[in-house]
């Protein structure tokens, strides 16, 4: 089997299949896995835990997600499980995440893992997909698959196989965000009360000019790391500027970056941050929305907040519905019942009208607001490992 | 005669809630946390901790501009810290404590 994207998800879904002996591919775009969590340097696993206001963090999912993320939380740079308010995430360095991606994959006999290798079609049959053909680095290759797993994030492998899917318009779509890094920042700076203070300071900025448009749509968060802060500015007021010539990602990088450094011109102006710099940014902006698979199952707001229960559960959930949204500061929130989860459903895992054509991940069959919680890195595990299991399966019994 | 005035002058009946009242106040915040932060799901009770009940300080952002619409003054920047942001409740004295003088509120 063929397992398209090395996201969380396609990690999971890979090691599961061809750790159940199943012969599997797994193909990525980077020269790294990780997906969102290393090219998007999210930085911090959401949706491992239970939403609960007290209490120890509890794991959702048992299996892979847990067992990764708790040899996740010992690597280098990466700390305990942490809460946020209602809930907990777990804090960790992109580095340590792709090293562990890389330690599973190659003591995995049964994956091969093809780095820096591109889908360039999708030979379909009838109802099936026959293979996939990739270039790599090197060369072209063509992938004979009896079961695909489309854990592109972006339904690439559903879109280019006619399967249905959906895409939000740009207007609407949750926002991107880039995510960079800063040294030098005095530590006093991030306490609640300066914080508060901070993200005024900019909002006051934008407001007067000083500062680009959607400047201020900043969150911060210190790392392990003395003096070291993680920054993600979410990227409101670009859809504009998409044009036929200029594609949303080519807006979002550019003006991600340009806003970084303005931004970070205007910290240096105040006494915590006269020293800090940006020390790397992330090789790409976060992705929380683009196309996704239509399937046999569509999960929806209702769903989600009243904790629905499936008896073909595949994964539970319980991340709140996070939306950032265009012309709102910061995220909305809508959680579940304190303590509640719902569950994700294996027929959001199936294509519709092609049969060995399986998704996890980001592009899961989900609505807008249900895909604000179904999205998260912890989620993407326990879908991940799921779909290997089943998309495995299905191509056992072929 | 201005139209705030008027509409006073219409309704003596039910005078406007008495603004410096710690527990009207808090009621006030708790119902914004909840109606524009907070936005479904286990509401905030005045004495709940923000920071437990997931109000980012993206959210405390939000509490601030609407203390400043709501209440007409700006809370300078060496009095946002824990012990006035804890809860709604404790911002809710605050605001009390800057309405009634000590320190006059700013031109709102």
């Amino acid at each position: 089997m063929v397992v398209a994207g090395g996201g969380a998800a396609g990690l999971a879904a890979a090691v599961a299949a061809a750790g159940g002996g199943a012969r599997t591919a797994l193909i990525e775009r980077y020269g790294f896995l990780g997906g969102m969590a290393t090219a998007g340097m999210v930085s911090t696993v959401c949706g491992l835990y239970l939403t609960t206001h007290a209490g120890p963090p509890e794991p959702l999912n048992e299996g892979f997600a847990d067992t990764f993320a708790r040899r996740l939380a010992a690597m280098p740079g990466c700390e305990k499980p942490a809460r946020r308010g209602r809930t907990f995430v777990l804090p960790y360095a992109p580095l340590a995440f792709m090293s562990l991606a890389d330690e599973l994959t190659a003591s995995t006999p049964a994956l091969d893992l093809y780095l820096h290798a591109y889908l360039v079609a999708v030979e379909r049959r009838g109802d099936r997909i026959d293979a996939l053909r990739i270039a790599t680095w090197e060369r072209t290759i063509e992938l004979a698959a009896r079961a695909v797993v489309d854990t592109s994030g972006d339904a690439v492998v559903a879109h280019r196989a006619g399967a249905a899917t959906e895409t939000a318009p740009v207007p609407d779509r949750q926002l991107p965000s880039l995510v960079f890094v800063l040294q030098h920042v005095e530590p006093e700076a991030l306490l609640p009360g300066p914080r508060v203070a901070l993200l005024r300071a900019l909002a006051d900025a934008e407001r007067e000019g000083l500062l680009r448009k959607g400047s201020a749509n900043l969150t911060l968060r210190p790392s392990a790391q003395p003096g070291e802060v993680i920054c993600k500015l979410a990227l409101s007021g670009i859809a504009d500027e998409v044009s036929e010539r200029r594609d949303l990602m080519t807006v979002a990088e550019q003006e991600g970056r340009r806003r970084a450094l303005a931004l970070v011109a205007f910290l240096n102006t105040l006494p915590p941050f006269a020293r800090a710099f940006i020390s790397h940014a992330a090789p790409q902006v976060g992705v929380r929305e683009s196309r996704r698979v239509v399937g046999r199952y569509v999960l929806t707001r209702e769903d989600v907040l009243s904790g629905h229960k499936f008896d073909d559960a595949v994964a539970r959930a319980s991340w709140p519905i996070e939306l950032w949204q265009e012309g709102q500061l910061g995220a909305t929130y809508e959680y579940l019942e304190d303590g509640q989860s719902y569950d994700i459903p294996g027929r959001c895992l199936r294509a519709r009208g092609v049969d060995n054509l399986f998704v996890a991940g980001r592009c899961l069959s989900a609505t807008h607001e249900a895909l604000g919680s179904a999205r998260v890195i912890g989620t993407c595990l326990a879908t991940g490992e799921a779909v290997g299991a089943m998309a495995a399966r299905a191509a056992e019994s072929r | 005669m201005s139209p705030r005035m008027r509409k006073k002058a219409e309704e003596p009946i039910l005078p406007s809630p008495p603004r410096n009242d710690p527990d009207d106040v808090a009621r006030t915040l708790t119902d914004f946390v909840n109606k524009h932060i907070m936005a479904r799901g286990r509401p905030i009770a005045p004495d709940d901790a923000f920071e437990a009940a997931g109000v980012d300080s993206m959210g405390l952002l939000k509490i601030l501009v609407f203390v400043e619409s709501e209440f007409g003054f700006w809370m300078p920047d060496e009095d946002l810290h824990e012990d006035n942001l804890a809860s709604p409740r404790a911002l809710a004295r605050y605001v009390c404590r800057r309405r009634n003088g000590s320190g006059p509120p700013d031109a709102g």
